[in-house]
């Protein structure tokens, strides 16, 4: 291969390359994306074909997906799902902000530490106590008290991106609003505020996907009235539950969404994920 | 004042105090406070103060079906969890699951972040299909798993029988269950990987890798004696930081396998959980809980030792 490389005059040895490199990411995307492709196709396949495996052409049906949403509590636990992820991302991107803003720009080292050690807490650890107090107080089953829980998802990762984005913020686009005559809670209402929103997007988008995934929270804190998509999603995973067909019908319906928010704005995503993965 | 013009300066960029009411001055004055509040709050309600009854918990008899009313029992849970196999087991469980998935990790994601790190036509187009196993729910790529390890309609052994190898017992056997639970680690955290890897890898200065191309170095040479060596602060971060989130996997291991065959797969977190929610042990759930988040505290003192040896240099 090098010998025959160094044959080609440069021009050919540059598509060659290219060719290579195309050769090589599909060999290795391929297979991850096979999993997604796999899991779409057959969410609309016919249960009695699942004993073949290689069977791809077939007459598309939509009844796995009436089964799921007709039979199960899907449709209720992805509302549930809505509002809390939604409440829990609201107030982790708030405070995520604030705190954000003065460790970066008053550099509070320990209350960064702090925060980073909170997200070290396995929440199975956390899990005992919350239990232990929610049933004292009766926030098992409830919505507050998955908000409440799932708060310690957001916060202290919202606090780790929204840290890095509005490091990029001039200082000095800041000072020049002091000078204008403003306070420095004016200064961050009316500089930072407006300048972090792409920032905010994107911490928002990726505060509310995790807490979207999160399992095992709502599969101890929630009960029969206030569960979340996951836990239904994770109720097909017993064979007696509904067959394949709605296995794959039930895994569509709540990856395909994040998917097509995330193909929108991967960029921000991107960078804001490897802040998130650094401080994981 | 020794320095006239640094003065001025300091002045001119704070905001000027008698403009504004007493409440925005003093908001002002206490702003890293004001602006700290709500975090703190939440934080210490719904983390510190959850540990202190953890630790409180730990000490005491509590079973939830027989023993409604703990008494304290001093040490006694935390030196009877070791008389316990299973719970013995689940620890060589864990690591041997987070060992296995990170080391897979790495050996994949720095091939893709080096290969990502070049550019080449639709890189953009990969990169988003690449990132998407991360961001996917764990319960729902279980499921698609759960179809693929199965022993006789199962895409994995079907892909086998078509290559003539005989088909292995997946997830339903001991020997083939902890694997078949790595192989999906893999797959799912090693975008994680990439994006972290792929982050050192663009912040590396640029002057080595141009002196080593003048000189006539091979790319092999290049990434064995120049990339590698730079990148390795990076790898070890990468490394330890997967580590701690292999360590505390969940989700895929009971959809798949719930902890079985015999468990086999019952990781620390799993039987934390099968003890605290399933059989209402919670004074002994609370003391292992306690001593698995040790183990995560010191996997993360090895990380920052290990920083700020880094750092030292």
């Amino acid at each position: 291969m090098v010998a025959l490389k160094r044959l080609l005059p440069k021009r050919g040895r540059k598509i060659l390359e290219e060719l290579i490199t195309q050769a090589v990411m599909i060999a290795i995307v391929g297979p991850f994306f096979f999993i997604f492709f796999y899991m779409f196709w057959s969410s609309f396949k016919p249960d009695y074909l699942f004993f073949e495996p290689g069977i791809w052409s077939f007459e598309p049906i939509w009844d796995n997906y009436t089964e799921v949403i007709e039979n199960s509590d899907m449709v209720r636990n992805i509302g549930n799902s809505l509002i809390i992820s939604g409440f829990a991302t609201l107030i982790g991107l708030a405070c995520g902000l604030l705190t954000a803003y003065s460790v970066a720009r008053y550099n509070l080292q320990k209350l960064a530490m702090a925060i980073l050690l909170t997200r070290m807490i396995p929440y199975i650890t956390a899990l005992v106590p919350f239990w232990m107090v929610y049933k004292q107080v009766g926030l098992l089953n409830t919505y507050t008290g998955l908000i409440l829980a799932h708060l310690v998802i957001t916060i202290p990762f919202g606090v780790w991106i929204m840290m890095g984005f509005i490091e990029d913020i001039p200082k000095e686009l800041e000072e020049a609003a002091w000078i204008d005559g403003c306070s420095k809670a004016q200064g961050f209402f009316k500089v930072i505020l407006p300048l972090s929103t792409p920032g905010m997007v994107a911490t928002a988008i990726l505060c509310f996907i995790f807490s979207w995934n999160n399992f095992q929270l709502a599969l101890v804190l929630g009960g029969f009235d206030v569960s979340t998509a996951p836990v239904t999603v994770f109720k097909y995973a017993d064979p007696e539950a509904g067959g394949s067909g709605q296995m794959m019908a039930a895994a569509t319906l709540v990856t395909v969404p994040v998917f097509f928010i995330v193909l929108a704005i991967q960029k921000q995503l991107a960078s804001g994920l490897t802040m998130g993965g650094i401080s994981k | 004042m020794p320095d006239d013009g640094l003065q001025a300066r300091t002045v001119a960029v704070t905001p000027d105090k008698r403009s504004g009411s007493t409440l925005t001055d003093w908001v002002d004055r206490n702003l890293t406070v004001v602006f700290n509040v709500p975090t703190v709050v939440f934080l210490v309600a719904l983390v510190a103060f959850p540990v202190g009854i953890v630790i409180f918990t730990s000490f005491g008899d509590w079973q939830l079906i027989t023993n409604q009313t703990a008494k304290s029992v001093g040490f006694d849970n935390y030196i009877n969890v070791w008389k316990d196999e299973r719970w013995n087991w689940s620890i060589f469980h864990t690591f041997y699951y987070a060992g296995a998935t990170v080391f897979g990790q790495l050996i994949l994601g720095l091939a893709t972040a080096l290969l990502f790190n070049r550019s080449f036509a639709g890189k953009a187009f990969y990169r988003s299909i690449w990132m998407m196993p991360m961001i996917a729910m764990s319960t729902a790529i279980s499921l698609v798993w759960i179809l693929f390890f199965d022993n006789a309609f199962g895409m994995l052994n079907y892909v086998l029988d078509a290559v003539n190898v005989a088909p292995i017992e997946w997830t339903s056997s001991p020997e083939w269950a902890m694997p078949s639970l790595i192989l999906v680690g893999v797959w799912h955290h090693t975008p994680f990987m990439t994006l972290i890897l792929l982050a050192g890898l663009q912040s590396l200065p640029t002057d080595p890798f141009e002196a080593a191309r003048i000189d006539g170095a091979s790319r092999w040479q290049i990434l064995w004696h120049i990339t590698l060596p730079l990148m390795q602060g990076h790898i070890i971060v990468a490394l330890i930081l997967r580590s701690i989130f292999a360590v505390k996997e969940f989700d895929t291991i009971l959809a798949i396998t719930e902890g079985g065959p015999r468990y086999a797969t019952e990781t620390m977190n799993m039987n934390i959980y099968f003890n605290a929610f399933e059989y209402g042990y919670m004074g002994e759930a609370a003391a292992k809980g306690v001593i698995f988040f040790g183990f995560i505290l010191l996997i993360q003192m090895i990380l920052v030792k290990l920083r700020k040896r880094e750092w030292s240099h």
